[in-house]
This record gives C-alpha cells, structure tokens and sequence, in this order.
C-alpha cells in the first residue's frame, strides 16, 4: 500500500487528474441545479483532456518540424504531435457539447421557469 | 470508382446537411424532398458498395493519399458494407415516414430538423467506416451531439430527457476518450488493425486493461448496457417518432461493440490477430439487431 | 445579454478601436498558419471574439449585429469550401482531400498542397467562427431560430 502511494507521489499530474475526474463526476451526479451538472461535466471532460496532454508532454522537447540544417533528427529531441492533436479534436468537441447543452438548458428554463432538477420534476407531475 | 464509394456514402448525406441552412431560407418546402433524396442517393451507393466489396474484397480509404499509420484510415470491410446498407435503408423508410406523416417534422422546425438527421445519418456512416478509435470517438461525438438535439426537437417533457441522455451519453463518451487515450499511452497506436497486433502482448499491462475497462464502461452507457441504461425510456419514448428508428438503429451500438471486440477479441487466446468481425456467425446477428428494432419501432410508432 | 449599446463612451470607442484590429490579426494568425503556429481554428476563434465583442458593445440593434447574423446565415459555408476542395481532389483522380491530386493547372505538386491546405484552413476559420457567434446567438433571449420556441 505505501509503495503504491509512494509511486503516486512520483507523478503529481496523474494525482491531478484523478482528482479533477472524481470531483467532476460527483458534481455531476449529486448536484440538483442543471448548470452545476453541466459544471461538472466540463470537469470531467477537461481532466481527461490534461490526462492526454501530460501523458503527450516531453520535456526538452521542440515543436516536430525538422528545420534545414539541423543536425541528425532524434525522436528524443521532438514532441510527438499526435497527443495534441487528438486534444485539439477533444477541445472543439467539448466545445460544442457544451454549447448545445447550454441551448437545452436555456430552453429548459424557459418552459419551465427553474434550473432545479427537483422543481422541474415537480412540474412534469 | 468503386474505390472511393466510402467517402462517397459519407459525404453525400454531410453536404446535403450542410446545405440544408441555405437551402430552407429560401424555400422551405424544399427540405423534406431534398433529405429523402440525399439519403435515396446514399442508399443506392452503399448498396453499389456491398456489391463491390462482396465482388473485390474489403476496402481500404485513406483520406488525403496518407497511408495508416500516419494518415486517418476507412476500412469498409463486410461488416460495415452490410451495417451501411442497412443504415441507409432504414434512413429512408424514417424520411418517408417523416415527411408523409408529419408531427415535429413540418412547420418552422423543418429545417433543423432536417438537418439534424442528415448530420446523424453522416455520422453514424463514420463510426461504421472509421478505421481508428480515435476517429470512432469522434463520430460518436457528431452522432450523439445530433441525438440530443434531436431528442429535444418536440419540446417539453422531451427536453428534460434530452438533458438526461446529454448527461450520461457525455460522461461516457468522455471515458471513451479516456479509454483511447490508455490505449494510446500503452501502445503508440490508435488504429484498429495495428491494436489487435500489439494488445496481446501487453496484456499483462495495467493501462491496457484500465483503458480496456474505461472503454467498455463509456460504450455501455452509450448503448444503454443494463446497469446503465436510466436515460433509454425516456429518450425514446418522449422523441419525435420518425427520427426514434435511426437512433434505435444506432449503430454505433453494434459497431462500437464490434469496434471493442476486434481490440478485446485479441483477449481470447484462440483468436489472437483476428478481430471478432471476421467470424461469420457475428455479422448476421449484429446487423440484424438495428433492422428488427427500428422495424419494430416503426411498427409501433404507426 | 445582447441588449442595449453599452453607455460607455470609453467602452464603445476601445471596442470599435479593436474590433478591426482583431480581425485583421486574425487574417495574420490564418495565413502564418502555413509556416508557424497559427491556423485555421485559431483565427476563426479570434474572428468569432471580435464579432462577439463588436455585438456586446453596440447592442443587438447596431451593425455589428446586423453584420453577425448575416454570417449566421452562411451556416456550413466553410464545411461546404471543405467538402469543395476534397471533391476536386477526387474528380483529379485522388482520394479525398488529396491535394496533390487537385486539378489546379499551372501548380507543381507541392503548391497545390500549400493551395489546397490553405483553401481548407479558411473554410475550418470560418466555419468556427459561424459556429461560435451562432451559438452566442441562440443563448442570447433573442435566439435565433430554433432554439427561442418551446
């Protein structure tokens, strides 16, 4: 158990990650007004974001375009551009889920007067 | 020319949608027609394309010229010929039905909700095409994002439950990506055939069976795996009708399966290397699936 | 949100002094998107904040309104350049948004990727742009279609 701790300790960002996953999901899921669901949500969709960025990170590392002259090419000495793409991809998707959501909560509020899941339970009957 | 009907099928329903804007400003009456055509059209090269991937094999199509491991792969195996036609066919009874019958269909929303279709029908194309799992995630996105716009067209009742299902259907597209992204990690590759290679040695690997596990629980919410199914009755019986078959019919709930069997189906020792797509007893039951249920649902709906 | 003209006079002159200047960085980060960082996503964002911010300082009524739905209605113009130049480079011949294949004449190979490489990059700003400003307008009380009735 203390070396499963320990190796933790050793990458801080996976720990930040997990914690951003689990506090987006329990905002998500407990909370009772749709907005605050909807913060949540972004939370999660964000910590799964950083998770591809800081598994994607090199240090050292320059941008993968091999400029005239340079001396022999190294994979060491290059990002591997493929995480940050698919994290680009990943960010404009958020994007637009959180754009539609926030059409549908809009409407939402709009025929029913409130935010509170409770509330609008009330009103369906 | 049968080479490029893949791209083809996709691209006819994605531009008809995109066109749908412009097209309903001027004239509204247009739309419906014009939906029914462009997925008519799409049905005719599907079919063309299942005959000639039955005649000449399966195809291959990378985007751009850029060959698999750099460039974005589509593969249109068997599988997929026969997902696709009957993708496309059930795409045009739901049309017929919509505009013969009318409801949520007509009106001032005619244009959205065309639209929205034609976005649904293009993505649910990718995901039964797409050769990767990163381009499988992306297509689930455009297919769900359509799903709960869809949902909500009726208004009222329906928009709570398109809330729901727009909570769940994120949450678990969001552990896909975080599934893919274990995968990734794990082997430095995305695409499906590459996977199937690489997986079974690493599968004493923690990450590959965590993003093993964080896939498989992403993909149940999605297709409303038992446990997880709350927003299922609610988004469906509260959607408009004509537009309920194609997300019955969704198929990413078989090709996604079959998208994680082929990198699960490297797990069973007497199967290594070849995806579970490839053994005969598994198409016709997984491609029978969205035509009985939307079939059914038509049925009900009448 | 979208309402009335800020009262400001500050704020109305900095925002008419910056909407210009936005977009015409905007123009710069597209087209150095071709040799640095930069490109089309970010400079449909950027075009997409400066009609955003034109719209919040002079009100729902005032041109940049005016100028902000007109683009709305363009929806899917820039996928549609998207989808046009793919569909040149499959009549030359090649896959789907080959560039190589494009049937541009008087272009060697690597120009008529830069061409087609930088046709797309502007319908991908252009279409975030329309993307960005029409979901500010469907959130705003005076939505457009679709997205005001219940």
């Amino acid at each position: 158990m203390s070396e499963f701790f320990g190796a933790a300790l050793t990458r801080p960002n996976l720990v930040a990650f997990v914690v951003l996953l689990l506090w987006g999901l329990y905002i998500a899921l407990a909370h009772h007004n749709l907005v605050k669901k909807l913060i949540g949500l972004y939370l999660v969709q964000t910590s799964v974001i950083f998770f591809l960025v800081t598994t994607g990170a090199k240090n050292g590392a320059t941008v993968p375009v091999i400029l005239e002259g340079a001396a022999p090419v190294t994979a060491d000495a290059y990002v591997n551009p493929l995480p940050q793409v698919l994290t680009l991809t990943a960010v404009v998707v958020q994007i637009a889920t959180l754009g539609v959501s926030l059409g549908l909560v809009s409407r939402i509020y709009r025929r029913f007067g409130s935010l509170d899941e409770d509330r609008i339970l009330d009103k369906l009957g | 020319m049968s080479e490029h009907l893949p791209a083809l099928v996709f691209l006819v329903p994605l531009t008809t949608a995109i066109c749908m804007p412009l097209v309903g400003h001027l004239r509204k009456s247009v739309c419906g027609p014009l939906a029914f055509v462009a997925v008519a059209l799409m049905a005719v090269l599907s079919v063309a394309s299942l005959w000639s991937i039955v005649s000449g094999g399966e195809v291959r199509y990378s985007f751009g010229g850029w060959v698999p491991p750099i460039g974005i792969e589509w593969l249109a195996d068997s599988l997929a010929g026969v997902m696709i036609a009957a993708l496309s066919g059930l795409a045009v009874v739901c049309l017929l039905y919509g505009t013969a019958v009318g409801g949520d269909t007509h009106g001032k929303r005619a244009v959205p909700y065309y639209t929205i279709v034609l976005l649904l029908v293009a993505g649910l194309s990718g995901v039964v095409y797409a050769g990767d799992l990163f381009n499988i995630f992306v297509f689930l996105e455009v297919v769900s994002l359509s799903a709960y716009a869809l949902v909500a067209v009726p208004g009222g009742r329906a928009l709570v439950s398109a809330f729901r299902y727009l909570l769940m259907g994120t949450l678990g597209t969001a552990f896909y990506l975080l599934g893919v992204g274990y995968f990734y990690a794990a082997t430095g590759a995305l695409n499906i055939a590459d996977l199937a290679q690489r997986v079974p040695d690493l599968l004493g690997s923690k990450a590959v069976m965590a993003g093993l596990i964080f896939m498989f629980v992403g993909l149940a919410i999605k297709i409303a795996l038992m446990p997880l199914h709350g927003w299922l009755p609610d988004a469906y019986s509260h959607g408009p009708t004509a537009a309920v078959p194609l997300l019955l019919a969704w198929s990413p709930r078989s090709r996604c399966s079959s998208g994680f069997a082929s990198s699960s189906g490297s797990l069973a020792p007497g199967r290594r290397n070849r995806p579970l797509e490839s053994s005969p007893w598994y198409r016709p039951w997984e491609s029978s699936r969205p035509l009985a249920g939307g079939v059914s649902r038509c049925a009900s709906g009448t | 949100m979208i309402g009335t003209p800020l009262d400001s006079l500050i704020a109305r002159r900095a925002g008419s002094l910056l909407v210009p200047v936005l977009q015409l960085f905007a123009l710069y980060v597209l087209f150095f998107g071709q040799y640095g960082p930069g490109g089309g996503f970010v400079a449909g964002v950027m075009i997409a904040g400066s009609l955003v911010l034109g719209l919040l300082v002079s009100g729902g009524e005032g041109l940049a309104a005016k100028r902000a739905r007109s683009l709305v209605l363009g929806d899917g113009m820039g996928l549609l350049i998207l989808v046009a130049v793919g569909g040149l480079c499959l009549i030359g011949g090649g896959q789907f948004l080959n560039y190589s294949e494009a049937p541009i004449p008087g272009l060697a190979d690597a120009s008529r990727r830069y061409a087609g490489i930088l046709l797309t990059q502007v319908g991908v700003a252009l279409d975030v742009a329309v993307a960005a400003v029409s979901i500010v307008f469907s959130l705003s009380s005076r939505g457009a279609e679709g997205a005001g009735d219940v």
